[in-house]
């Protein structure tokens, strides 16, 4: 019988006082501190899913780290349908099968059965969407523990396995996956993360640490000593890829890959690709012109931590947080590792983690879905993680030994994030083992609302219930084959502040995102000269809009520059 | 979480009236909540007076219910409670048994015992100090920094104490504190780290070139990685890319900064685990303390003969201390067992080699290789030893399978473009030895040898270049100059 403390380590830490001014992280705060800002609506609103992670006996590395999700419009009728990734049990041949839900367009989902979405029985991990044979409809990549499945939609309700003949089965430990027109061409690359080189037959027998390592638990990807390399495939413009990792030079840097983003880095109109590792450096790719490619992540200052330290990468958000115009990085870790939130000064990455407050609030507990978003549409990013465990403590919350409660942060001012009163923004707090966690606006409604799939429980629908505090605009950025624009930037005034968001789809843990750029504006009403950077470097502008509606930015409809 | 916290409160409180009554804790959520409430009588304690009353509350030595642990654990745990029961107002004792809680994952029971062993013996500084270093794991830096303040005024002259509180003054901004605490450490005797923190400080106030002073005096004393990383930031702000690129390669490191701390040490008096005592032995022989390290693992083999860590390390142990033969043993003994881990087989190897059995030794490094392909170190040792054979197209392939197993040590970069020299395809030569300085630029073998094959191509002036860098990054003068006059050889012949 295994030794089982119950707990709520949320009270542990809600209620430490602090001794400087007596307010405690429960002090109520203005809008939105008296009300929980999300919730779980999964069972009424029809989203039935439980991740399987098929543990039984041994503890198989796979089965602690997935799996994922995407929001993303299926079926073309203007909301976001979900696609969950399912595990399985390891040994076995098939699994369950993934899950498509299709909205109804009201935020109210009926579960596709006959779509093929499902026909990859894969261990999944993650999922990457996008319309990479630019035809209209949005097609998806799961990453799975073996060979990769890339889902093309056919248009008509239904999907099929074009793995094979694109030449993207990868088959390695495939998590995340992001689709971006890394060479400017017109249609959408494929950048695959991979963990670790992993088999059953390597598998070792390794004990948890917080227990002294007295007690069986999943060894460190570390134990191993077999980081896997990660893939670039060239979209060939034909339906198939070609494998370039090694002319883009992707060969001389391993890690153990998980999180995976684009952005311009070093602002030069190139979209750069950064990897969060696990237990090691951090990759950021520089895009230098012809699928040729840099790390550049420990001179460019986010490969580490303040300390020189790498952490335990998990999930990961790219976005211009400070409003000054660059991308910046938060990189979700470890329990007892903070987060890292590496500030864009322009030239480098600095790690700001502590000056924006993400210190204490963020070590409590192992971090992987991560949504750096606008929720309560004050024109500040909150911050909301989905939390897990991947070694128990024997110290546990509930009968899942990994459970962990999730955090909600509400960003300030200046630019410092602080705790909100309800732990994760639900009434009461929810405790399980979350992994993936995609963003968007289910019910379009003009709140972002979450997705995050649980080990071994239910999927939360968590939908947001403070949107309506402030304005919001919502842009739907299509390129020249009507396709989202992946990786083209937005930005507009909001008042005196010039702010910049990207189409960005991938980022998270194993996850896609709702690709429509959301603002929240407070109290203004509207957002004036609007303009976008297209990925082939054209600057397009479009003028001013009005709040409360999502608008069509479409390339060559603005104004040339 | 509310009416659990009042209930535990009325629990603790009739507790205090039998004070010597057992504190059982159940294995309830109840549980924690008597350790927040006693987390918030420690927090109240650093801005109150009523400390002495607030720390009374729970006379009972913590106990754990627990089952699942292994008999070493559960032995060691109850001896400690025993010696607490029996001397109930010894703060040692209470303190004793909160260092085996806290390495055996009881982190609460740790902490309250902790909290108990202050209130019996407040003369003692480990008290507050474990607290507030336990503290800090959960990141509640105030908090900590309050417990460290309790451990400096008991105990003035402990430098841990001082970088610890340094360092988490400047973690949350604090510059001025921080700058008192690694000045006063510095005073204490821990000027290298004391003067690593002074650095980190400066770099904090922007003031990069006064950091990047401090560093390079420091790298003359102390070339720990840590010091190079932050060296390699200071260059980098100052806008000297290609310093800073050299130094952060050197300050490549898994570990934080690192100061000796008797105090911590003494913990591990209490690991008893299995696997603790792996790692302790490990530690020992990376401390060159082998006696101590083989005990641990002579003692571990007969409880796990098959345990593959086990095995190499004591092996390793043998080695270590000129035991040769009584390290081949080992692996040879572990050879006849059932099931063989990889390591086993590719530790083996060299000994063989060295015997000059090299077909014997290859034959373990194909076994390792086919128990676990995703490794690149069997790879590489195959590699070498090929080469060595002078069988140079199968030592490339084994250095082509390291690098497709692992890419971020430049080494095997480097083998590979040594062998294509030696094929004398030096296009490929190059093209590995400029991977191997992507890897780290800081890799002289990789600039030493790139130089030379450039030679080979007829690109003298980047020939000469890549030697120049060899020569600023430390190559041995006499190797650089042997390089730059078969260059210069070279290029005569070429004309």
């Amino acid at each position: 019988m295994r030794f089982v403390y119950r707990t709520t380590a949320v009270v542990v830490l809600l209620w430490i006082p602090g001794c400087s001014d007596g307010t405690a992280l429960t002090t109520n705060g203005t809008n939105g501190e008296a009300v929980p800002w999300f919730e779980d609506q999964s069972v009424q609103r029809g989203i039935n899913f439980r991740y399987e992670s098929g543990h039984e006996d041994r503890y198989l590395l796979p089965e602690i780290m997935g799996g994922g999700v995407a929001l993303v419009d299926i079926d073309n009728d203007g909301d976001l349908d979900a696609y969950l990734v399912q595990g399985g049990k390891l040994l076995s041949e098939a699994g369950p099968g993934n899950k498509l839900f299709i909205n109804r367009g009201d935020g109210y989902f009926e579960e596709r059965i006959d779509s093929g979405a499902g026909v990859d029985k894969g261990y999944g991990m993650g999922v990457a969407s996008g319309d990479y044979d630019n035809d209209g409809d949005a097609d998806l990549y799961v990453t799975n523990y073996g060979p990769n499945v890339l889902l093309k939609n056919n248009g008509n309700g239904g999907f099929e396995d074009v793995s094979e003949v694109a030449g993207v089965a990868d088959e390695g430990w495939g998590t995340g996956a992001a689709f971006l027109d890394l060479d400017s061409d017109g249609d959408l690359d494929l950048f695959v993360v991979n963990y670790v080189n992993w088999s059953i037959a390597i598998e070792q027998d390794c004990f948890s640490t917080a227990t002294g390592w007295s007690l069986a638990d999943y060894c460190w990807p570390t134990a191993y000593n077999a980081p896997a390399r990660d893939r670039l495939y060239r979209n060939n413009g034909d339906g198939t890829f070609t494998d370039v990792s090694d002319q883009a030079g992707l060969d001389v840097a391993f890690g153990n890959g998980l999180g995976v983003v684009g952005l311009d880095a070093d602002s030069d109109g190139r979209t750069d690709v950064f990897v969060a590792n696990d237990m090691g450096e951090n990759q950021l790719w520089l895009n230098r012109g012809d699928l040729r490619f840099d790390d550049e992540a420990l001179i460019l200052g986010c490969a580490v931590d303040e300390h020189g330290v790498p952490k335990s990468g998990m999930g990961v958000a790219a976005v211009d947080h400070d409003n000054d115009g660059d991308t910046d990085l938060l990189v979700v870790n470890l329990a007892t590792q903070t987060d890292s939130f590496f500030r864009n000064n322009g030239t480098y990455f600095e790690d700001a983690t502590v000056s924006v407050g993400l210190a204490a609030a963020t070590k409590r507990y192992t971090r992987f879905g991560v949504a750096l978003v606008d929720f309560n549409n004050d024109s500040r990013l909150d911050l909301y993680e989905a939390n897990g465990a991947i070694g128990f403590s024997r110290e546990t919350l509930n009968d899942q030994v990994y459970a962990e409660p999730d955090v909600l942060l509400r960003g300030l001012v200046d630019f410092r994030f602080k705790e909100v009163q309800f732990q994760g923004g639900t009434q009461t707090p929810l405790v399980y083992t979350s992994r993936g966690m995609a963003v968007g606006d289910v019910n379009n409604d003009g709140g972002l609302d979450l997705l995050i799939v649980n080990r071994d429980g239910p999927a939360n629908l968590l939908m947001n219930q403070i949107s309506h505090q402030g304005n919001w605009i919502r842009f739907r950025v299509l390129d020249r084959h009507n396709r989202d624009a992946h990786a083209a930037r937005v930005s507009a005034d909001l008042g005196p502040i010039r702010v910049t968001r990207d189409v960005q789809p991938a980022g998270s843990y194993l996850a896609s995102n709702d690709p429509r750029v959301h603002l929240g504006l407070g109290e203004a009403t509207s957002v004036n000269n609007v303009s976008v950077r297209w990925t082939d470097g054209t600057l397009e502008h479009f003028g001013d809009f009005k709040a409360g509606k999502t608008a069509v930015l479409r390339y060559s409809e603005g104004l040339a520059q | 979480m509310l009416d659990a916290a009042m209930h535990v409160r009325r629990m603790v409180e009739s507790d205090k009236v039998s004070a010597m009554r057992r504190c059982r804790i159940a294995m309830t959520k109840n549980a924690f909540a008597v350790f927040v409430l006693l987390i918030h009588f420690s927090a109240l304690m650093s801005c109150s007076s009523d400390r002495e009353d607030s720390l009374s509350v729970a006379d009972a030595p913590v106990e754990v219910v627990f089952t699942d642990v292994k008999p070493a654990v559960e032995n060691l745990i109850g001896r400690l409670l025993d010696n607490a029961r029996h001397e109930p107002s010894s703060g040692s004792r209470r303190g004793e048994l909160g260092m085996a809680y806290e390495i055996h994952g009881f982190p609460n029971a740790a902490y309250t015992s902790y909290i108990q062993a202050e209130s019996r013996e407040p003369t003692n500084a480990r008290w507050p100090y474990f607290q507030a270093l336990m503290l800090a794991k959960l990141g509640v830096h105030e908090q900590a920094l309050a417990a460290l303040d309790r451990t400096v005024e008991i105990e003035p002259e402990y430098g841990a104490a001082w970088m610890w509180r340094a360092t988490w003054s400047l973690d949350v901004g604090l510059t001025g504190q921080a700058e008192e605490g690694f000045e006063r450490a510095r005073l204490l005797g821990l000027e290298a780290v004391a003067d690593a923190g002074i650095a980190r400080l400066r770099l904090h106030q922007d003031r990069p070139e006064e950091a990047a002073t401090i560093l390079e005096s420091l790298i003359q004393k102390a070339r720990y990685p840590s010091i190079y990383q932050l060296l390699g930031r200071a260059y980098r702000e100052m806008g000297r890319v290609d310093d800073a690129r050299i130094a952060l390669a050197r300050g490549r490191t898994t570990q934080p900064i690192s100061w000796s701390d008797a105090w911590e040490e003494e913990k591990k008096a209490y690991e008893v685990g299995f696997q603790a005592r792996i790692l302790r032995s490990q530690r020992l022989l990376k401390l060159d303390r082998l006696g101590e390290a083989l005990t641990i693992l002579e003692a571990l083999i007969e409880e796990e003969p098959g345990n593959p860590v086990v095995i190499s390390t004591l092996s390793s142990a043998y080695a270590k201390s000129g035991e040769i033969t009584e390290a081949f043993l080992t692996l040879r003994r572990a050879l006849r067992r059932e099931s063989v881990d990889y390591t086993v087989h590719a530790n083996i190897a060299p000994f063989y080699e060295n015997r000059g059995d090299h077909e014997i030794a290859l034959q373990h490094l194909d076994r390792a290789i086919e128990l676990n392909p995703s490794v690149a170190f069997p790879y590489t040792r195959k590699g070498l030893l090929l080469q060595k054979l002078g069988r140079y197209e199968d030592a490339l392939v084994a250095f082509e399978n390291a690098l497709g197993n692992s890419a971020n040590d430049p080494h095997n970069f480097f083998y590979a473009g040594d062998v294509e020299a030696l094929l004398q395809r030096w296009d490929k030569a190059i093209y590995r030895f400029n991977q191997s300085i992507t890897v780290d630029p800081s890799f002289t073998l990789g600039h030493l040898n790139l130089g030379l094959a450039l030679a080979r191509e007829t690109r003298f002036a980047e020939a000469r270049a890549a030697l120049e860098r060899a020569k600023t990054l430390g190559t041995h003068d006499g190797d650089v100059a042997r390089a730059l006059g078969y260059v210069a050889r070279l290029e005569k012949g070429s004309n």
